[in-house]
């Protein structure tokens, strides 16, 4: 069988040695070429139709990239995701160390919380916060069933901005969890017993030896919550928050420039993102701290 | 330094016994070396020591006193977690997978402890954290994270961590069993010059070089129970018990 394989055919008497002085020869894909040639076309083609289809109207798109209503809107997208990725954080924190609880009660309810917010439409849940009054007309501090000290209405408490934060916030913090539970569990079992042993706290001990040597698998998820937080609260404009696209939105709605406006929303976003992508590299490398492949480079 | 006293010491995991009554006496500055088959409860019975693990029943005093516990009438009451936490940290305890805290240097490790618990300064907390490094002969390797030592290093370096908390009994957990065979030595003269330095010390071996030379008693545990405790040489050599016999014949 061997001896009819395919290696084995004599040797035709080349000159090996001699052949090795010259590159070799790529041999050419023809699949490869038509690809690149539609590719180019294409490209080619959209940005010719961009520059010269009046419809996208650049000359609009720069006179309103810096209208004050835009970078008022500008500022409402960027506190929405900054206070929302906060509660995001708490609370996934919290839900998280829950989870991992021994206590059957805490981690049933974590569990309850995660299903509840990840189970429903973030859609639907800032609605249910935009009209939030109804069901709760009065919100005070007090004593359940018992007296009430303090009360005021929620309309006046939870603002519409208010409502789109828990909105955003609490559903943010029902996929945080997932995440941070996630890093907590990647930190070995014997970092806690050598913290505990030293007479650490159990909350020390999560704080000072845990959660920073999570950090480095939590902190690429987190990079893409916030970047996709970014864009998620857009969906805030069906409650009336005045946000990018929301005053974009209001914009169009007088002048009619839809297509344009949008391009302005979406410069903004893109770019947004683009700093936060940059922002995200930048961490990376300062949670991988002791990690043995990264100091190796650094070394070099 | 302390002496710790093991009291009819039980432990269950569930339905299962793995302790079944410990009595053992380690005096102040001895060196107890305990040996016996994978399983037995050395590691159970360690971690009883300073209440990583419950007791089910018994109790364990250092210098006197219980970690977990309180006496309450004629009944043990589990003692306040805070309270617990502060005479843990008068144990140190080294593991065999080392756990240094993998995102602070050498000397951060050391350092660690002293600061945050002992509400040491941080200049008196590097010096003493400088001072016992060079103890372990890693006068050198101070900034260096756990990931660029060397498994020696590491449990070194470990040892150092320990120390820092000015302990009054040390534990140590099969402290060489993860290294390779020529780092050995470094770790365990690190463990003779604390021994000579009369520090009270319960070792899970399966050096019996070590145990004959450092250690005062050697205790043989199988399957949750002490079956033969003496002079090293006498156990070492001339063993009482067929299991010790065997467990012997395995490991030597
Ligand atoms: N957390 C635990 N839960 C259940 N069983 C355990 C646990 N820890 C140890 N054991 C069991 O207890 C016995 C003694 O374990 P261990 O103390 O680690 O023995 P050794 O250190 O002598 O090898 C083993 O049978 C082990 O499976
Ligand atoms: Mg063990």
């Amino acid at each position: 069988m061997s001896d009819r394989g395919l290696l084995s055919q004599p040797d035709i008497g080349h000159d090996y040695l001699a052949l090795t002085t010259k590159p070799v020869l790529r041999r050419r894909r023809p699949g490869q070429v038509i690809a690149v040639v539609v590719v180019l076309f294409a490209i080619v083609y959209g940005v010719w139709t961009l520059i010269t289809n009046p419809g996208f109207g650049w000359v609009t798109v720069g006179k309103y990239f810096l209208d004050t209503r835009i970078l008022g809107g500008l500022l409402i997208t960027l506190e929405l995701t900054v206070i929302a990725m906060a509660i995001g954080f708490v609370v996934g924190l919290v839900v998280a160390v829950m989870r991992m609880s021994d206590n059957w009660l805490l981690r049933g309810v974590s569990g309850a919380y995660i299903w509840f917010f990840r189970g429903t439409p973030l859609l639907v849940q800032l609605l249910f916060w935009g009209f939030s009054a109804v069901l709760f007309p009065k919100i005070g501090l007090g004593i359940p069933w018992g007296p009430t000290f303090v009360e005021w209405n929620t309309n006046d408490v939870i603002s519409l901005f208010g409502a789109a934060i828990l909105g955003l916030g609490l559903n943010e913090g029902a996929y945080m969890a997932e995440i941070v539970r996630a890093g907590l569990l990647s930190v070995p079992a014997g970092q806690s017993e050598a913290s505990r042993s030293m007479g650490f706290s159990q909350l020390h001990t999560l704080r000072f030896v845990v959660i920073p040597q999570a950090m480095k698998v939590i902190i690429p998820p987190v990079g893409n919550e916030v970047i996709s937080m970014l864009k998620t609260t857009s969906l805030v404009i069906v409650i009336g928050v005045g946000d990018l696209l929301y005053n974009t939105q209001q914009i169009y709605a007088q002048n009619l420039q839809q297509i344009p406006l949008l391009i302005v929303a979406s410069i903004w976003y893109i770019l947004l993102t683009s700093i936060l992508t940059l922002a995200q590299t930048r961490l990376e490398k300062k949670y991988s701290k002791g990690n043995a492949l990264l100091l190796g480079k650094a070394q070099r | 330094m302390s002496d710790v006293k093991f009291f009819n010491v039980h432990k269950n995991f569930g339905h299962v016994e793995v302790l079944k009554g410990i009595n053992l006496t380690v005096a102040k500055q001895q060196v107890v070396c305990l040996i016996g088959p994978s399983g037995s409860g050395k590691s159970t019975l360690l971690r009883c020591v300073n209440h990583l693990e419950m007791t089910t029943s018994g109790a364990i005093t250092i210098g006197g006193r219980m970690i977990g516990y309180d006496v309450r009438g004629d009944q043990l009451q589990e003692a306040s977690q805070p309270e617990i936490n502060k005479r843990r940290s008068k144990i140190g305890m080294v593991f065999q997978s080392f756990n240094l805290f993998g995102h602070m240097t050498a000397k951060e490790n050391v350092m660690f402890g002293p600061i945050k618990l002992l509400k040491m300064s941080k200049k008196d907390a590097e010096a003493h954290a400088r001072e016992l490094l060079r103890k372990v002969g890693l006068a050198d390797k101070m900034d260096n994270y756990p990931s660029q030592l060397s498994g020696g290093q590491q449990q070194r370096v470990a040892i150092a961590r320990a120390l820092s908390m000015k302990p009054e009994v040390m534990l140590f957990d099969e402290p060489t069993s993860a290294l390779d065979p020529e780092l050995v030595g470094e770790v365990l003269d690190v463990m003779k010059q604390l021994a000579r330095d009369g520090m009270t010390m319960i070792v899970v071996t399966h050096e019996m070089g070590f145990a004959r030379e450092v250690g005062d008693v050697v205790v043989f545990m199988d399957n949750g129970v002490i079956v033969e405790q003496g002079d090293p040489q006498d156990v070492l050599t001339n063993p009482q018990h067929e299991r010790t016999k065997s467990f012997l014949a395995k490991v030597i």
